[in-house]
């Protein structure tokens, strides 16, 4: 059983059959994992140390080429001044709004699967005519969709009320 | 592979309406503070969230006996399930009735809302069958917390304890979910139970996941090392929060391990896999129990306490013997009482201004208040295990598998450790029968007079669990 | 028979303590009703027990509640089988007149309702001890009316003479509880179980040495509880105790608690010959040295402290030989004539306004009718008058160590029967007899005629005295009621020596007449009579200074035990606590913790960064550990 650290020569074990969270199969070894982890050092630290490197002699000879712009205007302030909270209150409502709406697609696609692409439907509970299964998976994926939107619309409000988009 | 729908049953839902209550009153009491006036609507919240966790509690208890595999295997219904969840729904009952003016008055259906979010994460944890749900589960509790830490915005502490903790919890979480991913990786599955094969033993990848996923167990139980958070959050927290967290997180995190250490990791030649975190399960009784003695503030005292604790519970799981995991519950069970009736204590000597949390509050307040000061040695002598307390059986419980298991060392740290925490608990204790000339501490109004049901209700628990210290045999079955 | 969580045993167990935590709950409201209410609640449970009956009656097994698992292997439940019933009887019958008695008795006291408090407490922490149908509750029991007796003993807590007392008895029972606590632990870990049930049944397979043991440490507790010699010297101490306590505790019911023990565990003793043996040595070398010591004794309630020494003496000797039911049977006379005896001799110091000197009263038999005869009635049973309640007790023990082959404890018996005859009547005439020689003007103050609250126990009693002893009736019948606990090993197989009529009844009544004939030629004569006071004062000197100090027992337990216990406290409190203690495990443990105490400081520097690195340290460490051990 001595594989190495990443890499498994054998096949992927079965899990329990009928588990939900089950893959059997389509698994890509960790080669591309560690390239990738490989690439993602390799790219910071040359970012890193490069410019460095690369501009150590031009900071000596002239101090305005270390300013903001070297375009010839002066900056008016400093670069690293605070600015209102609010900025990332914005952004992070909008990430949150915005990885919910994501959510619809996976949504749609299950569904999909699950329904006009799913071969075993009416061998898996044949005493409901196809038809009836179909609806009924459909009820079931559209309630489960309101909910959701309900919760999302319940949270919008609340936000929405105690002031998380006004400019104060 | 064919529709998963197809084994979607109402039971399914069943099992998971416990949360479900608890997690949809959470909406409503939004709902409530968007709709009614501000003063009806704190009511409203809290009287919500009570109901809530009093039924979502009487249907977890009938549901106990039942052992079933919910959405495939992702959420579990067992004898530990449904225990794990009663103690995180008691541990939120008395937290919705220890809220302080001073930390959340304003936002108080959002506290609510929060608390019994973070609940519902801490029961989906502790019925969680598969990775994927437990990390579900951890997150809904972990942001909930993010944000009840630093509900008391005009409170600078409690701010630096919010950012302290969701910088150190995600990375924490971070671990976790790369354990995760590595164990699938090396197994194919999410689900626990599936995690190992018998007969291919132990996987480099497997080691590798199981090794860091660990580690986001550990933060979350706050062993040492990955303790470090836990002082300066609990002190920074308010009142409410610092009790839920040292014992709503505790129970789900020690669900959640017991499910692996008993389901996903074969026995007993992964000793040396579990090895550092029974490692780090001494290292808290020893930090825990010599880091609270110098404390003057109580949550950090029970802060500190709270590792030790963890550390001795873990310490039961070693060996993954059928004693262990019932000491471990009985312990957690015990824990959870005594620990939620101090913070009860204190939230009655808090008053809007200030949390009655410095140790000079309780100066003399046997003489002030001798019913109030009774419960607090009570809760005390217990936390200590003094004997015939529960604390005490719970701690011979542990050192009796300790030893059976061979994992004596461990017992022995766990008497030493309870050694040193007398005299920290007896320092409480002494504080409050010590004459006193003059009360340095002004005397103080609780805002409500709700927690002394809370006192009541943890006392009670913890006279029950000293004459009734054998849990039936379900509460620690495991469904596989 | 098993039988349903709710249930008469329950009732009758859990109604004391209800009384008790209502009346100290509520004591200042009841003032005057706290007596009467502690009286209904004892009332209640005793008519509870007489409800049981039927079933104790119909089921050789008696009546079994499970309550609850309390630890693996320690299931706790209730158990009313023929031998605890007899003892609940007992303790809710004979405790009820008691109660009765002490509305009377404990009138205008400044802590009625404590008092009542703890008195309904005891008869719940009696009925736990016999009830239990475990070891371990049992050792609760036991606990508690050693709790509840330290509580009476020092009732009046402003007499430091019956703190002492109260400090004294709780100490000395505590040696006894440690016995059987050791001997718990042998059994559980030999049998790995500690109900009844589990450990008579298996007690033929336990390994000799080890159920001498057991034993033996049953038998310290024994000894420690129910005053036996070496352990015997704080009963009389305790009489400091309001005498409803001495009457109650003391006499009826906490002490024969050692009886109880030797009898519920005989099949433990039946595999322990050696102890056993001890057993009876040790019963009747106490009712001996209990019956001498109480020749030389004048104060009232401590002749009775004596001789209910010496009666217990005779019970365990009854049990040591293996005659258990004779002794049970004696343990249910002594209830009713000692009980009888004391609550007398109560109504006499109630009236003489606290004297308890015999040798002050005398006369008192017109004064005080009721109290006369029923004293008369128990004086005869105790001294085993024929036909009396206690004749037909000692009797069967006496005979019964003769029937099981032990003549010299049957010669030890008789010769404590006739020394009780002499001391017993020689009180009677003393008291009762010739004039008054006391303080009139503190008796004419005080003394009023009893109220029937303390007038009607003690008649009642004294009716029990004599015809209680019929229940044996018509023969054997307390060994035949009890024949399922013993299996029959108690009754012994043939008559021996020429039968109990000539080899006991005979004896005893010679030891009788001759007791009871030199006290009348010493005290009870006409001529005596007229000369007492100054004769009794001349007597008291000239009794023999080894008896009048109790053998020196007391000095002897407090050189070998208090003493050498003072010198090592002093050692401790002089040299080993500052100059150890202090000095090398304080002090330099918290220089070293300061020490440790900083790094911590360092380390919980409050900055997430620092905390975060504390993470990565804590990961990393795992990460190498499973790459190097892999």
């Amino acid at each position: 059983m001595k594989d190495s650290f990443f890499f498994r020569g054998q096949g992927w074990s079965k899990g329990s059959a009928g588990s939900l969270f089950n893959f059997s199969q389509g698994m890509t070894p960790y080669a591309e994992v560690a390239t990738f982890i490989i690439v993602a050092l390799l790219l910071a630290l040359v970012l890193n140390i490069l410019p460095g490197l690369m501009a150590r002699n031009r900071y000596r000879a002239a101090p305005a080429k270390s300013e903001s712009y070297e375009c010839g205007v002066p900056p008016t302030s400093a670069i690293t001044t605070r600015f209102p909270v609010r900025f990332y209150l914005i952004a992070m409502l909008f990430v949150i709004f915005d990885v919910e709406a994501a959510s619809f697609y996976p949504w749609a696609i299950q569904m999909h699967s699950q329904t006009f692409g799913n071969p075993h439907l009416d061998e898996a509970a044949s005493y409901l005519s196809w038809t009836a299964q179909m609806r009924s998976l459909h009820m079931f994926f559209l309630a489960e969709m309101v909910i959701f939107i309900v919760v999302l619309a319940i949270g919008y409000a609340y936000v929405w009320k105690r002031g998380g988009f006004t400019w104060r | 592979m064919g529709g998963y729908l197809q084994y979607v049953q109402t039971l399914d839902y069943q099992a998971l309406l416990p949360a479900m209550i608890v997690g949809g009153t959470a909406v409503i009491a939004l709902l409530a503070d968007l709709l009614l006036p501000r003063r009806i609507a704190n009511g409203t919240a809290i009287l919500l969230g009570v109901m809530a966790t009093i039924m979502a509690g009487l249907y977890a208890s009938l549901s106990y006996g039942v052992h079933y595999l919910a959405f495939g295997g992702g959420f579990v219904l067992d004898g530990l399930s449904v225990v794990f969840q009663e103690i995180v729904l008691l541990s939120t009952l008395v937290t919705l009735m220890l809220f302080n003016r001073r930390g959340v008055s304003e936002d108080r259906p959002a506290y609510v809302a929060l608390v019994l979010w973070s609940s519902t994460g801490a029961m989906i944890m502790a019925g969680a069958g598969s990775l994927m749900t437990l990390f579900l589960g951890l997150e809904i509790l972990s942001l909930s917390l993010y944000c009840l830490c630093a509900i008391a915005r005009d409170r600078e502490v409690a701010k630096e304890a919010g950012f302290k903790y969701l910088v150190l919890s995600s990375t924490a979480s971070g671990f976790l979910l790369y354990g995760m991913a590595l164990l699938f990786g090396a197994t194919g599955t999410v689900t626990i139970s599936a995690l190992i094969h018998p007969a291919t033993g132990i996987h480099g990848l497997y080691a590798l996941g199981m090794g860091i996923f660990l580690i986001g167990l550990a933060f979350k139980l706050a062993l040492v090392p990955f303790h470090i958070w836990a002082p300066d959050v609990y002190e920074g927290a308010p009142l409410p929060v610092t009790a839920f967290m040292s014992v709503a997180t505790k129970a789900g995190a020690l669900a959640a391990l017991a499910r692996v250490i008993y389901t996903a990791i074969p026995q007993p030649d992964a000793h040396w896999l579990l090895l550092p975190t029974f490692i780090f399960a001494a290292a808290s009784m020893l930090v825990g129990n010599l880091g609270a003695l110098a404390q003057t503030d109580i949550k950090r005292l029970l802060a500190y306490s709270a590792v030790a604790q963890a550390g001795y519970i873990v310490a039961a799981l070693a060996g993954a013997t059928e004693l262990g995991i019932r000491s471990a519950v009985y312990y957690l069970a015990a824990y959870a009482f005594m620990n939620l009736g101090a913070f009860a204590v204190a939230a009655l000597l808090s008053s809007d201004r200030e949390e009655g949390t410095q140790l000079v509050a309780y100066e003399g307040l046997a003489a002030r208040q001798p019913l109030l000061a009774a419960a607090m040695t009570f809760f005390m002598l217990s936390l200590a295990g003094m004997p015939i307390t529960a604390g005490f059986l719970g701690k011979i419980f542990i050192l009796s598998t300790t030893i059976h298991t061979g994992y004596w060392p461990l017992g022995a740290l766990l008497v030493i450790g309870s050694a040193v925490s007398f005299y920290v608990y007896f320092k409480v204790i002494r504080a409050m029968y010590a004459r006193v000339e003059r009360f340095s501490h002004p005397e103080v109004r609780p805002p409500s007079q709700l927690p002394w049901i809370a006192v009541a209700i943890c006392a009670v628990a913890v006279i029950v669990l000293t004459f009734v210290p054998v849990m039936p045999g379900d509460a620690t079955f495991f469904v596989k | 028979m098993e039988s349903s969580v709710i249930s008469w045993p329950l009732i009758v167990w859990l109604l004391p303590i209800a009384g008790a935590v209502a009346i100290w709950a509520c004591g200042p409201l009841l003032r005057r009703f706290a007596g009467p209410l502690a009286c209904a609640v004892i009332g209640a449970a005793f008519v509870g027990t007489l409800a049981l009956w039927p079933a104790v009656a119909a089921q050789p097994a008696g009546v079994h509640v499970t309550m609850f698992t309390w630890a693996p292997g320690i299931t706790v439940g209730l158990l009313v089988d023929r031998l605890s019933f007899i003892w609940l009887t007992i303790i809710t019958g004979v405790g009820f007149l008691i109660h009765v008695y002490a509305i009377g008795y404990m009138e205008g006291d400044r802590a009625e309702a404590r008092f009542f408090a703890y008195l309904n407490f005891f008869i719940f922490a009696m009925l736990t001890l016999v009830m239990a149908d475990n070891f371990v509750f049992l050792l609760v029991g036991w606990g508690l009316v050693g709790l509840a007796s330290f509580w009476l003993i020092g009732f009046w807590i402003e007499r430091p003479i019956a703190v002492e007392a109260a400090r004294k008895a709780f100490v000395m029972n505590v040696v006894g509880d440690v016995g059987i606590m050791l001997a718990i632990f042998a059994l559980f870990a030999t049998f790995g179980s500690l109900s009844y049930a589990d450990v008579f049944a298996k007690a033929a397979q336990g390994p000799g040495p080890v159920m001498t043991l057991i034993a033996l440490g049953l038998l310290a507790g024994a000894c420690a509880k129910s005053a036996q010699l070496p352990l015997h010297t704080w009963l009389p101490d305790a009489m400091e105790g309001p005498t409803p306590v001495s009457a109650l505790i003391h006499a009826a019911t906490m002490v024969t608690a050692g009886v109880y023990l030797v009898a519920r565990c005989w099949p433990i003793y039946q595999h322990a010959p050696g102890a056993m043996e001890t057993v009876g040595v040790i019963g009747a070398l106490t009712a001996l040295a209990g019956a001498v010591l109480g020749v030389v004794q004048w104060d009232i309630k401590r002749i009775l402290a004596y001789s209910t020494m010496s009666q217990i003496g005779y019970m365990i000797m009854g049990v040591g030989v293996g005659a258990y039911s004779a002794g049970v049977l004696h343990f249910y006379t002594h209830a009713f004539f000692k009980a009888c005896l004391f609550l007398a001799s109560g109504v006499i110091i109630h009236n003489l306004a606290g004297e308890q000197d015999v040798r002050k009263m005398g006369g008192l038999a017109k004064r005080m009718p009721v109290a006369f005869w029923s004293m008369l009635a128990a004086t005869c049973a105790i001294i085993g008058v024929p036909l009396f309640s206690g004749w037909v007790s000692k009797d069967a023990v006496v005979y019964q160590t003769l029937a099981h082959g032990h003549p010299v404890l049957w010669l030890l018996g008789v010769a404590a029967a006739a020394l009780t005859a002499y001391y017993m009547s020689r009180m009677m005439w003393v008291t009762f007899a010739g004039s008054f020689r006391g303080d009139e003007h503190g008796a004419h103050a005080h003394g009023h005629v009893p109220a029937w609250v303390m007038g009607l126990p003690v008649a009642l009693l004294g009716a029990g005295s004599v015809v209680i002893g019929w229940l044996n009736w018509p023969h054997e019948g307390f060994a035949e009621f009890l024949a399922p606990i013993f299996g029959g090993t108690d009754v012994a197989p043939a008559a021996a020596w020429g039968g109990e009529f000539l080899s006991t009844q005979i004896p005893l009544f010679i030891a009788l007449i001759v007791g009871a004939g030199i006290a009348y030629l010493q005290y009870g004569t006409a001529g005596a009579l007229a000369q007492a006071p100054a004769r009794l004062e001349r007597e008291a000197a000239a009794q023999p200074a080894f008896l009048v100090k109790l053998y020196y027992w007391n000095e002897l337990l407090d050189a070998l035990f208090v003493t050498p216990a003072r010198a090592l406290a002093a050692l401790c409190a002089r040299i080993i606590d500052p100059k150890l203690i202090d000095a090398v495990l304080v002090r330099d443990v918290a220089t070293d913790a300061g020490v440790l105490g900083l790094l911590f400081r360092r380390w919980q520097s409050g900055l997430v960064r620092t905390y975060a690195l504390t993470l990565l340290c804590g990961a990393a460490a795992i990460i190498v550990y499973i790459a190097v051990v892999r």
